[in-house]
């Protein structure tokens, strides 16, 4: 909790919140196998945080909504650090059942027995399940998750016997309204979660992540990068151009390229602009880079 | 090298102007191309960053007050080239890019003067040239190259500063016009070298000032006579009714059903508030405005198609849903032999698989276009709408017929732009849009053009402003007065022809657009859609609000 708490403070959070995470702490030390990770990104916003760590606290499931890079699975990790669990990170497709969510039999030593997903796994151990895009997902299939997202706690398995999940397992499901593919949850699971919107990450938050992510990225790059990335995010909003190249993995990943010596703008090419299949969107992308990255811009302007 | 259509070319001309102004709600009438017809990168975005920094209004009045000048050109450029400069050097800081698009720019235009053709050199003006050649030679690194004394003070003084304010950009331009020109070419007073020459002064004046399009009018065509007291004298004043079907058969064509069929339907539904209504349905759109709808979707059509996709995109992931049966377990079905042994050894009785239903994908989609004067300033924008939605349940194999509507003489007029049978939904671009709107009739009407086939499920989209009026008015009842058929009464006599529609198992849905804030149509899009309705104000939303409302029927199909 050390170096969490220390960031929860600089947060600014109330100090009777972070007694009330360091009681849940005490009353469910994590003792499992799984190992606990440290996040590699923190969640910057102080009222999201404190929301979020209260609905956790009243043993609420949290559904996080928002659109492309407002951080729902950072806060999701983070959230599974603050509270000294393991997190099990469960990404949904159109494919997702029942099997694939709680398990399936299989064949061990000349005997069929259950092999537990990991929804059943995160369920019994008390971790915190990340269900991601959870509306991609047909809402008939997720119907198996409703007794254990409720006031009943359990988790039937035909055969094998009801589960009584660990009172310390928490559920945070991400959605993405906007995604192509995606749908709307319907009414019956929706309210089996408490709901929080996240806020698109304005200009000194990305400029904080861009500096915790790369240490010898200077002022000047951080503050360059943003601005092409909310160029973008801009020009998304006014429907000009699609989601694809407001990627904030793909900005992280085009850093990584660059800070290992490959020219910007060649970088940004692979990590946003390349992502964006029709021609003209490209050219509507490669503009707005153009406008802040010069053509012959090298690793050595951006990083010490 | 010239890439892409000269709309896609504009777009794209016009993302950099907003990108540097960081505004999207403005549209200037000055974007810049390289003779090659690329979009010039750099004076695109010195364009949308003065937008940015300075206060345009303040600029279009300075520039109002040089309207009519002898050298009005010479002097609006002078203008530019100082705020070129003055923009430059305030986000070179935040900018550095800014620098190599500048060179490229001032590479460019030099070239194309050694390139320049012998109508070039004649048409342009030495003096601006002079100095633009002069600022571009300087950009890299060369001396400016100008050798009279007079041009080179004047240059000399087009070197703004970042730091200048509106006020200050416009004061200093003042003060150089007056010293450099008010002497040479008149006697000191500005009155003297004011002379009308046109209007060009108005299309730089537009370079600076966005511009909205004009406010919807809600003006409505009517037939000379004004309508009296009890609402249907405008109707009346017509001298027939068979010379009101006369005129309308004139007006908009072939029919598409035999006049028999057409009876029968108007006798069955032209009763009670209809009773003194006719109708008629043709075959086709306006060919007129078929070239104006079709003009409009090729200039906007980049903007267009990615709704499109995007709608195409998300359609076909929920018909992807709702149309594979789902396998499911149970204590009944088919035997599932893999699973027989959890039986005998777990006790588990669902061992037979049974596949959902999918009868939520089995359905027909028409579009119903309110078509009515009041929609005339949208007439091009809804053409392009509907386009997006027929392409794209189209595409998504999705029955799809397009129906517009109106009323004029006293006749509600259903148009059909395109059929259940037509693969391609270009007839949408004949939509036009004329006349009043009887949308109780016009719904009754267009429910006698559903697909009955196979129990298919109906879905009617109409595309409306909610605020359905006609000249002919409601007949009287008993002692009652009769009374317009507009306001209440006519939202009244719409939700109950959608109460009527909704019994015989017609889905229907409004997507509401309107100039008209949502507080002011929120009371009869609720009478008449209830929840079925979402209003759409532009072409980004468009995708997310249909599929979302096409999605949401098919949920309520499935129960």
């Amino acid at each position: 909790m050390g170096v969490m708490r220390e960031f929860l403070q600089q947060q600014g959070l109330d100090e009777r919140l972070l007694a009330a995470v360091e009681r849940y702490r005490q009353q469910y030390p994590w003792q499992g196998k799984r190992s606990l990770a440290l996040p590699r990104y923190r969640y910057y916003g102080r009222d999201i945080l404190a929301a979020a760590i209260t609905a956790v606290l009243a043993g609420e499931n949290l559904l996080l909504v928002g659109p492309k890079a407002t951080g729902k699975n950072v806060l999701a990790e983070n959230l599974a650090a603050i509270f000294g669990r393991p997190d099990w990170n469960i990404s949904f497709h159109i494919n997702t059942d029942a099997a694939y969510l709680l398990g399936t039999d299989t064949f061990r030593k000349g005997a069929v027995e259950f092999r537990p997903g990991p929804v059943y796994e995160c369920a019994e151990a008390g971790g915190f399940g990340v269900l991601d895009e959870i509306n991609m997902a047909r809402n008939e299939a997720l119907a198996v998750l409703h007794s254990l997202l409720d006031f009943r706690r359990i988790l039937d398995i035909p055969g094998y016997g009801r589960l009584h999940i660990h009172p310390a397992t928490r559920f945070i499901a991400t959605m993405n309204h906007g995604y192509a593919g995606t749908r709307e949850l319907n009414e019956a699971l929706a309210s089996r979660f408490v709901v929080l919107q996240l806020p698109l990450l304005d200009g000194e938050g990305l400029e904080r992540l861009l500096g915790l992510e790369f240490s010898r990225l200077t002022a000047g790059g951080r503050r360059l990068m943003a601005q092409v990335f909310l160029d973008l995010q801009q020009k998304s909003a006014q429907a000009e151009i699609s989601s694809k190249a407001v990627d904030l993995r793909g900005l992280l990943d085009a850093l990584h390229l660059v800070e290992l010596g490959l020219p910007v703008r060649q970088a940004l090419d692979m990590g946003l602009v390349n992502k964006c299949f029709d021609a003209e969107e490209r050219a509507l992308v490669l503009d707005v880079i153009a406008l802040r990255i010069a053509d012959d811009m090298a690793s050595a302007e951006l990083f010490e | 090298m010239q890439t892409g259509s000269r709309e896609s070319r504009e777009r794209r001309a016009l993302n950099i102007v907003w990108t540097a102004a960081g505004a999207y709600g403005f549209m200037p009438d000055f974007l810049a191309f390289h003779r090659d017809g690329t979009p010039d990168i750099y004076l695109n975005s010195i364009l949308g960053l003065a937008h940015r920094f300075y206060d345009v209004e303040k600029l279009a009045a300075y520039v109002r007050t040089l309207d009519s000048s002898l050298l009005h050109d010479t002097f609006t450029d002078i203008l530019w080239l100082g705020i070129e400069q003055a923009v430059f050097r305030r986000e070179l800081p935040d900018r550095p890019a800014l620098a190599g698009l500048r060179r490229e720019h001032a590479r460019q235009y030099l070239q194309a003067d050694i390139d320049a053709s012998l109508q070039s050199l004649m048409l342009r003006r030495e003096i601006i040239h002079t100095l633009k050649a002069g600022r571009c030679h300087e950009i890299l690194g060369e001396p400016p190259g100008i050798c009279n004394l007079w041009d080179k003070r004047l240059y000399e003084a087009l070197d703004y500063p970042a730091e200048l304010t509106t006020d200050e950009i416009i004061a200093r331009t003042e003060r150089i016009l007056r010293r450099f020109f008010v002497f040479r070419w008149s006697a000191g007073h500005r009155a003297g070298w004011h002379i009308s020459l046109g209007s060009r002064i108005n299309a730089w004046l537009r370079r600076l000032v966005p511009h909205e399009p004009a406010s919807s009018s809600l003006h409505r065509w009517r037939k000379g006579s004004a309508i009296g007291g009890d609402g249907t004298t405008g109707y009346d004043s017509c001298p027939t009714r068979n010379d009101a079907m006369a005129a309308i058969r004139r007006a908009f064509g072939a029919p598409l059903l035999a006049e028999p069929q057409r009876l029968r339907i108007e006798r069955e539904l032209c009763q009670g508030n209809h009773a003194k209504a006719q109708l008629y349905y043709a075959v086709g759109g306006d060919d007129k405005m078929r070239v104006a709808n079709w003009a409009f979707w090729r200039e906007k059509q980049a903007q267009y198609r990615l709704a499109m996709r995007n709608l195409q995109a998300r359609l076909k992931e929920c018909l992807s849903v709702y149309r594979q049966p789902l396998s499911v377990l149970g204590h009944k079905g088919r035997l599932d032999a893999g699973r027989v042994w959890r039986a005998a050894y777990l006790q588990d009785s669902r061992v037979f698989s049974a596949w959902q239903e999918s009868i939520q994908a089995d359905f027909a989609v028409t579009l119903l276009l309110d078509a009515s004067e009041s929609r005339q300033n949208q007439q091009r924008i809804i053409a392009a709408q509907a386009y997006v939605i027929a392409q794209s349940l189209l595409a998504c194999a999705i029955p799809v017929q397009v129906l517009s509507f109106c009323s004029l003489h006293g006749v509600t007029v259903l148009c059909q732009l395109k059929s259940f049978a037509e693969s391609d939904a270009a007839g949408v671009f004949g939509y036009a849009a004329r006349g009043w709107n009887r949308d109780g009739l016009a719904l009754l009407a267009a429910a006698k053009l559903l697909q009955d086939k196979n129990g298919q499920r109906q879905l009617l989209l109409v595309l409306t402003d909610a605020n359905p009026s006609d000249e002919l008015g409601l007949p009287g009842k008993g002692k009652f007065m009769s009374q317009r058929y507009m306001a209440d009464a006519a939202i009244e006599d719409t939700a109950a022809a959608a109460r009527q529609l909704r019994r015989q198992g017609v889905r229907l849905i409004g997507l509401v657009n309107s100039v008209l804030p949502g507080e002011v149509t929120g009371m009869a899009v609720q009478a008449i859609y209830g929840q079925d309705a979402a209003r759409s104000e532009n072409i980004g939303q468009l995708a997310a609000v249909v599929s979302g409302l096409i999605e949401r029927q098919i949920q309520q199909s499935s129960g």
